[in-house]
């Protein structure tokens, strides 16, 4: 019985083993329209015809920006049926993008579009995709690898914005707070970085009182934040402005002013992204304002430009990029005067369940 | 004793048999499963996995269980981009690398103190380590403008050295830390079933009374079980810093530990101890890599994974307390009420 | 009795602790002592307080329970998606609540069991369920957050969600009644019902529980389903709170909930503890938060103090001869 035993587990090792060095083969290269480094590769695919995979890698799924995306390329593919979209989790886990990004290359993608987090951690595996002929496209958040394309909506330009918005709005003197993104996530989320340097470089009688980073961007952190600061600067003219990294946490602020009823003093509150409860709220005059990320256009964009990529054959590799070119998306700041106009273009109102006015 | 040792390869048996039936039936459903580049990455990101839960098995089968790796990966990242890589390139990779597992066992050292000297609970001490030690990193993650408050940036690493570490070994199309993870889980086996060291852990995970009673020195054996603990941990980190070519101070957030213990509970290290090796922690990772792996290819959600790591986890932990490998101890100590320390 | 043993005893040390507090911040930041400041606590703590209030009961027994996070996110995630999909009806609204109850019931019954029959570990066993959960609640949202409507006025049951996170009976905010309800409720059961004296029992001695006749399995299915149960009920008020729904509500609250155990000098190896203990915990949590935030700790350190203090508190506790968290080694064997 022992060595029975010790026999099948011996075979099930060596089985093991073989499974292991089986993979020692010499990396194959994979696209057979495999582009030629340094000129350009006419032979790209037919988008009409061809079976096309097209990989979208997300920083998270959850939350309602997800919602947009689904309707933005659910409805641009409408007219290419044979393109198969995947969306992937990314969990806000760079370990786990470089493992999806590894695995899009091994089903031989057409594409891939990814939100990266971290703009290091994912080079290896972008110059490997690459390298295999497909054309990576990151959004907002980008890598330092060359890469075929990066579109960003501009969130630094935005906060700078914001700043000088909300700084006019006071006449430049007052105190501001800032409720910005997760720690961790600073280098992917500037706004905040941008709303404190254009205070310093417009306002500077504008004095930034706070900048705490809110963990997972939750109204409900927000909301004790701002209640503490509320405690800390309890008169009436010691905060006025709060720029919210995102709608959210913009929310959750105007929910402890209120609750601690000091919503007549004025105090101008400005969020991010023009979620459908931003543009609520932007409407029924309790936030100042927002920055529209008009999602529907970036996927547009992206979707666009990565069926041309496709059916020319071209990705970095191929056509010799010694940088990464990079299209920055105009964000527009929403206040009472616009919000009326952008809520009807945002498309929120097409997405199921989202918009009740 | 003969029915002991038949148990325990039975075991190893059952996992491995699992594995490869689900090799057969993804290979056989997904047209990309076998092939050469995706072996590959599954044995890539399992060596990663194994790694972790080798450490984690010297801990598991003295009886212990160690919630810091996590936030050990996330620490020793960080000083290995900040620290260890300093003289830029002409610093051998294999010295930084080095200098992350003595790092990490410094923590598992710290850990094997609080638990051994000031004798606290092993679960609620390493999940406390665990998240001092993830907030560590981010103390002590790179800045933009050097202030504690100026942006973290992922620093990318400079050195050649230390980068090839990543990359996979020229001519074969296999990843270095693949290598060297099987080396060291077949080496690990050996100290675990021949040396004194891991018989007395043995000892220690199935009636540490006794054992204690018997000469073992309890306390240094456990002690070094979470410095290994630890040092797998700083290897593992990294050989993935190494393949990321940067540390994400958001590494602590990743759930390695819970991923750890899955993988050694389905390789079948019962929980409570004294059953199980470095071998079973080996299978539990490239089982655990293929379901991951499995998702992927199906398009299965992500939320997924969640769910079925968590029914695996029960579902092994049961079959072996139904099985009695759980130890006996374990059983009495636990009672009726599910109690947790004494 | 003598100082030292005062200060060796439980409300010794916590008020030990309330006074370093309280000098810390009387030198930096007096308007910590502001009533708007200690309402803004008591609000902030309401959620976990009654997650604390629950899992007290596990505690007692010598168990754990780290699904409260997510169980709370699936209790709010079913609520909402039932209620949406009736579109708003007030029956849709009582289904999902009933649903809710129901599928918490049933979690907590199968921490239960695994514990009972099978003799697993508490903690292996909610630690799964936890992810179990995590995963489970974007399969019932499809996938994203649910959004309550902010303006459906004429609609009841949206108004009754809305009340419940942020209404006011006699200025006091609808979460903080119910985290004094559960308190009182909770309390009264452990103190003054033979179901409480049970728990202390089984907690204390549970061989000679057993002898005695007390029903053991029947009871720690109990205490899991009551902890489960308050997990809910904390789910279901916070998404009251944010009128929103979704995956990663609560996440990581089973930190701050375990944090006011330990600090709350709860035993861990079960048989001691009042509710006052739990209730303590939550509001030290809470306390260092508001202190970190009044004190302006950039947000970097943050996570590093919480795992500090749970250190300290666990040193501290093993110190001062609670058996909470004291091994002896190796005369009795180690645990988890």
């Amino acid at each position: 019985m022992k060595r029975a035993m010790k026999i099948i587990a011996t075979i099930l090792t060596i089985a093991l083993a073989v499974s292991v060095i089986s993979s020692c083969a010499p990396k194959e290269s994979d696209a057979g329209d495999a582009p030629v480094a340094g000129g350009i590769a006419l032979s790209g695919k037919d988008i009409r015809n061809d079976p096309l995979k097209i990989a979208y890698i997300t920083l998270s799924t959850a939350g309602i920006g997800n919602r947009m995306h689904e309707l933005a390329y659910e409805e641009q593919l409408s007219y290419y049926p044979n393109v198969d979209f995947q969306f992937f989790d990314g969990e806000y886990n760079p370990d786990r993008q470089r493992q999806i990004l590894n695995e899009c290359v091994t089903q031989k993608y057409d594409a891939v579009i990814i939100e990266a987090m971290g703009t290091e951690e994912l080079n290896r595996a972008i110059v490997e995709a690459e390298e295999a002929g497909i054309p990576v496209i990151t959004m907002n958040s980008g890598a330092s690898a060359i890469h075929t394309l990066h579109i960003e909506g501009s969130d630094y330009e935005i906060g700078y914005k914001a700043a000088e918005l909300l700084g006019e709005a006071i006449n430049g003197t007052g105190n501001a707070i800032l409720l910005d993104v997760p720690a961790e996530q600073k280098a992917m989320g500037r706004m905040g970085t941008g709303f404190e340097e254009g205070l310093a470089a417009k306002f500077p009688n504008i004095k930034l009182l706070e900048k705490p980073g809110i963990a997972n961007w939750s109204q409900e952190n927000a909301n004790t934040a701002m209640r503490d600061f509320l405690t800390k600067y309890p008169n009436p003219g010691d905060i006025n402005i709060v720029y919210g990294a995102s709608d959210d946490i913009a929310i959750g602020a105007i929910q402890a002013i209120e609750a601690a009823g000091r919503q007549d003093e004025g105090i101008l509150v400005f969020g991010n992204m023009g979620y459908p409860t931003g543009l609520q709220a932007v409407k029924n005059g309790s936030m100042f304002g927002t920055g529209f990320s008009d999602i529907y256009l970036e996927d547009t964009s992206s979707l666009t430009l990565a069926l041309y990529f496709i059916s020319a054959g071209i990705n970095s590799i191929s056509a010799g990029y010694t940088k990464t070119p990079v299209i920055s998306m105009y964000v527009p700041p929403i206040t009472a005067e616009n919000i009326d106009s952008y809520i009807e273009v945002s498309h929120w109102k097409q997405v199921p369940g989202v918009f009740t006015s | 004793m003969k029915l002991r040792i038949s148990t325990r390869n039975v075991r190893k048996l059952v996992s491995a048999g699992l594995v490869v039936v689900l090799m057969l039936v993804f290979s056989l459903s997904a047209d990309s499963f076998w092939n050469w580049r995706n072996m590959g990455n599954l044995f890539h990101d399992a060596a990663f996995l194994g790694l972790i839960a080798l450490g984690l098995s010297f801990v598991m089968t003295g009886g212990g269980i160690d919630l810091s790796v996590g936030g050990i990966v996330c620490v020793t990242a960080i000083l290995v981009s900040r620290f260890g890589t300093l003289g830029g390139s002409s610093v051998p990779g294999v010295l930084a690398a080095l200098f992350a597992v003595l790092c990490g066992g410094a923590f598992g050292l710290i850990n094997g103190v609080l638990v051994t000297r000031v004798r606290l609970t092993e679960f609620v001490t390493t999940l406390a380590t665990g998240i001092l030690y993830s907030g560590l990193g981010l103390l002590l993650a790179y800045r933009d403008n050097g202030k504690l408050s100026g942006v973290i940036v992922p620093k990318g690493i400079q050195n050649e050295s230390f980068l090839s570490l990543g990359e996979k070994v020229g001519g074969t199309g296999v990843f270095l830390v693949t290598y060297i993870w099987i080396a060291l889980s077949a080496a690990m086996y050996f100290v675990m079933r021949r040396t004194n060291f891991g018989l007395h852990t043995y000892a220690i995970g199935s009636h540490s009374r006794s054992a204690g009673m018997s000469g073992v020195n309890v306390r240094r054996i456990k002690t070094l079980g979470f410095v290994i603990s630890g040092a797998f941990a700083g290897l593992a980190s990294a050989m993935l810093t190494a393949n990321m070519t940067a540390a994400s101070a958001s590494l602590g957030n990743n759930g390695y530990e819970f991923q750890g213990i899955a993988a050694c509970v389905v390789g079948g290290i019962a929980l409570g101890g004294g059953k199980g090796d470095p071998v079973n922690a080996m299978i539990g990772a490239i089982f655990l890599q293929t379901i991951l792996n499995g998702l992927l290819k199906f398009n299965i959600q992500a939320y997924w994974s969640y769910v079925i790591q968590g029914v695996i986890i029960i579902a092994a932990t049961a079959f072996d307390t139904l099985f009695g490998r759980v130890t006996h101890m374990l059983r009495e100590r636990r009672s009726i009420a599910g109690r947790e320390a004494v | 009795m003598s100082v030292r043993r005062f200060f060796g005893g439980a409300w010794g040390q916590r008020i030990v602790i309330l006074a370093l507090i309280f000098a810390v911040m009387a030198v930096a930041e007096p308007k910590f002592f502001t009533g708007s400041n200690a309402s803004s606590v008591l609000f902030a703590i309401s959620i976990y307080g009654m997650m604390a209030c629950g899992m007290l009961f596990v505690v007692l027994l010598g168990g754990l329970d780290l699904s409260v996070g997510s169980m709370a996110a699936v209790s709010a995630c079913i609520v909402a998606q039932i209620t949406m999909k009736s579109g708003y009806s007030g029956a849709g609204l009582l289904t999902g609540i009933v649903a809710a109850i129901a599928a918490s019931i049933a979690v907590g019954v199968l921490h239960g069991l695994c514990v009972t029959y099978m003799r697993m570990p508490s903690f292996i066993v909610t630690l799964s369920t936890k992810y179990i959960l995590y995963g489970v609640a974007p399969i019932i949202t499809g996938g994203s957050f649910i959004y309550y409507p902010q303006e459906m006025d004429s609609n009841s049951a949206v108004n009754f969600i809305y009340s419940l996170g942020n209404k006011r009976i006699a200025n006091v905010p609808m979460p903080v009644i119910f985290f004094a309800a559960v308190v009182v409720i909770a309390g009264f059961t452990l103190a003054s019902t033979t179901y409480g004296r049970r728990l202390y029992a089984l907690g204390g001695n549970p061989t000679a529980s057993a002898l005695v006749g007390v029903r053991v399995r029947r009871d720690t299915v109990a205490a899991y389903v009551v902890s489960s149960l308050l997990a809910a009920l904390s789910g279901i008020v916070l998404s009251s709170v944010n009128m929103q729904a979704g995956q990663t509500l609560a996440q990581g609250y089973e930190g701050s909930v375990l944090m006011a155990m330990i600090v709350g000098g709860i035993n861990l190896a079960g048989g001691e503890g009042t509710i006052s203990g739990a209730v303590f915990g939550a509001l030290f949590a809470g306390l260092i938060n508001n202190m970190m935030t009044l004190l302006s700790v950039p947000s970097d350190f943050q996570k590093a103090v919480q795992g500090a203090i749970i250190l300290v508190a666990v040193c501290i506790n093993a110190y001062s001869g609670r058996r909470a968290g004291r091994v002896k080694l190796p005369a009795a064997p180690a645990e988890k």
